[in-house]
């Protein structure tokens, strides 16, 4: 029983709207054309619907748990071409985690952010500027990780080096390989504690204008601010009750939004 | 009292000063120091002005009666008075398009005594203030103030931000009135109706009225540029060592460097047995200073050889004597070594003591240096 239940919502899942079995390669092929189709209607309000039919198209691809900084890349840019801003900019947010060092997809994700109208003229609601070079490469903990390994090698090839070599010397190179050891080691236990938090906390778009927060988890709570959230700003789920999300502000203001005015980035 | 002892205290010191100052600033000859002692009197004239204004505004505090802290009412405006003070509101115009500004006139005005004037009411900042932000972009315009006749005017520009905008709020204003008991009874509420008006969408721009070429801002075209190929179809994760791997990269590098010493020390037993003897600083130092004399002079050689075979046994035993091959076999201080050393060492001062003093042409000293050489690592082999 329990076993034919099982196969009859994987063959669901399999089966698509038209009642067709579809692969991976047959949905991205549907989708690169509905792409190309807007990109020929470019100019003229049709664009948007083929743009919204591509991101759909990708979005079941992302939907299989297919993750790629490419398929992410494809897929926020047809949102931002849908005029889908906050799906744009949670969408380039997810392909970013993947490879931080993907130059197109934070440039898309800078220009989608360009989109957004703030309230206020001041720093609330928006993203904090990045203080990094733009031609610097991310710092990923996978590269910290390597390092203090590599470090850690080091530091072995020094002291066999010492022992056979100059048994009396100092020991510089086993140094410098210990202290790359631990400055590594450092950095990748930060990193690992921010992606955790990230975790715990993933980020949520505001999807509707004129949303405001609210000091409960109801409408009739009075406002927590006075100025409103609008389409593609960004916060992070502090906790969910109900139908209403508790989020932080990048600039550290707390308040409850409806679920159906936010999109949050669950898997 | 106090405040009028304080002036004529000020004044005479200003009197006394002043002509002082003239005196030194008119002088031909002043010097710098003349100069800074006039300015630093200057200095001390203002500082004793201040502190005279402030004294009497100080002692004027206490005839103002103060509104008081506790319990007080939002949105008080500061006016406190005996009598009553009335607040009316006109707005001009009535009609207007969404975002054209509206001049707010908020006049207050006092029935009877007063003793504070009311402030500009706060429509941009007091929460009390907030519907009038949400229908309205609020700025401050000009104010005209009459204290005689007790009428202060306030002018305001509100924009309605739609048109859905139907009339300019009521407003509150809390003032004080002293002298009820407990204090906080004192604020009192006073407040102007609703303005009523009739806010248009704006007009909507036909195409031929555009002017200007400014370009809407259209999308980059890079958005439109999208990947292709089996890569969008890949399951990439952030994904760490494993635990083999991770087993591997934490014992790998001790292994691999373990095994290449051992393979070193069995291939290169001799140079391994050097290096492993180099332990002594003194023994490095000799072996060093040995391998530098390849290019010295015969007789040269032999006796820095010499020198340094006693420097070394100095610092390596504590031997202090300098010693002669033919004290050798008496000195108790050689005691630790071995009669085989002490014969070669003998030996080998001899040697050099040979070279040293033989006729030219001298006969080569490497043999000397290698003997030298053996001969420390033989000491630096014991424990």
């Amino acid at each position: 029983m329990i076993a034919s239940s099982v196969l009859l919502v994987a063959l669901n899942l399999a089966i698509s709207q038209n009642g067709e079995p579809q692969s991976n390669e047959q949905i991205l092929d549907r989708a690169q054309a509905a792409f190309q189709l807007g990109v020929k209607l470019r100019g003229t309000p049709e664009e948007s619907k083929h743009f919204q039919l591509a991101a759909d198209h990708y979005e079941q691809l992302r939907r299989r748990s297919l993750q790629s900084p490419a398929l992410f890349l494809n897929l926020g840019n047809a949102y931002l071409l849908a005029g889908d801003i906050p799906e744009a900019i949670l969408t380039y947010r997810r392909g970013l985690q993947l490879n931080p060092n993907n130059l197109e997809m934070r440039a898309n994700l800078a220009y989608a952010r360009d989109q957004v109208v703030y309230s206020s003229p001041d720093s609330f609601a928006r993203p904090p500027e990045s203080l990094w070079p733009p031609w610097l490469p991310r710092w990923t903990p996978g590269m910290s990780l390597g390092a203090t390994f590599l470090f850690y090698a080091i530091s072995w090839i020094g002291l066999a080096h010492r022992m056979a070599f100059r048994p009396g010397s100092s020991p510089w190179l086993p140094g410098i390989g210990a202290a790359g050891v631990l400055c590594f080691a450092i950095v990748f236990f930060f990193q690992m504690r921010a992606e955790k938090t990230e975790a715990e906390h993933p980020a949520v778009v505001i999807s509707a204008d004129q949303t405001y927060l609210h000091k409960g988890n109801h409408s009739l709570y009075s406002r927590a601010y006075d100025m409103a959230l609008n389409r593609g700003v960004e916060a992070r789920l502090l906790q969910v009750r109900g139908d209403w999300l508790q989020i932080e502000l990048t600039g550290g203001q707390v308040g409850w939004v409806s679920r159906k005015k936010a999109i949050v980035d669950l898997p | 009292m106090q405040i009028a002892n304080c002036k004529l205290q000020i004044e005479e010191t200003l009197i006394s000063v002043l002509p002082a100052g003239r005196r030194y600033a008119s002088a031909p000859a002043s010097s710098n120091l003349q100069f800074a002692i006039c300015n630093l009197q200057f200095a001390i004239l203002f500082a004793l002005f201040f502190s005279l204004s402030s004294l009497r505004a100080q002692a004027a505090e206490p005839d103002r009666p103060q509104a008081p802290l506790v319990g007080r009412q939002e949105p008080f405006c500061g006016a406190v008075g005996s009598g009553r003070f009335k607040v009316t509101t006109t707005a001009t115009p009535a009609e207007l398009q969404a975002g054209d500004p509206i001049r707010l006139t908020i006049r207050i005005e006092s029935v009877g005594a007063w003793q504070r004037a009311p402030e500009r009411p706060d429509l941009q900042r007091k929460p009390e203030y907030a519907r009038f932000r949400e229908k309205f972009h609020v700025a401050n315009d000009a104010e005209r103030l009459s204290p005689q006749q007790g009428k202060w005017e306030f002018d305001f520009l509100l924009r309605p931000k739609n048109e859905r905008v139907r009339e300019v709020p009521p407003l509150y204003i809390v003032y004080f009135r002293p002298g009820l008991t407990p204090p906080e009874k004192g604020y009192m509420t006073t407040s102007a109706p609703a303005i009523a008006l009739k806010v248009r969408p704006r007009a909507k721009v036909a195409v031929n009225e555009i002017q200007g070429n400014i370009e809407p801002a259209l999308p980059p075209d890079r958005l439109y540029e999208i990947v292709t190929g089996p890569e969008v179809l890949q399951r990439e994760s952030k994904s760490f060592p494993n635990g083999w791997l991770l087993l591997l990269l934490v014992f790998g590098p001790p292994a691999l460097s373990v095994g290449w010493f051992a393979w070193y020390t069995r291939r290169n037993p001799d140079a391994a047995r050097r290096h492993r003897l180099q332990k002594s600083r003194a023994g490095r130092q000799a072996l060093q200073a040995l391998q530098s004399l390849h290019a010295a002079e015969p007789s040269e050689a032999a006796r820095r050889v010499a020198g340094i075979i006693a420097g070394y046994l100095r610092h390596r035993f504590n031997l202090e004597t300098v010693m002669q091959p033919a004290a050798l076999g008496i000195n108790h201080e050689t005691d630790r070594l071995s009669s085989d050393q002490r014969t070669r060492l003998a030996e080998l001062l001899e040697k050099c003591d040979s070279v040293r003093y033989a006729p030219p042409p001298a006969p080569s000293h490497q043999r000397l240096t290698s003997e030298a050489t053996d001969l420390i690592l033989d000491w630096e082999s014991q424990p």
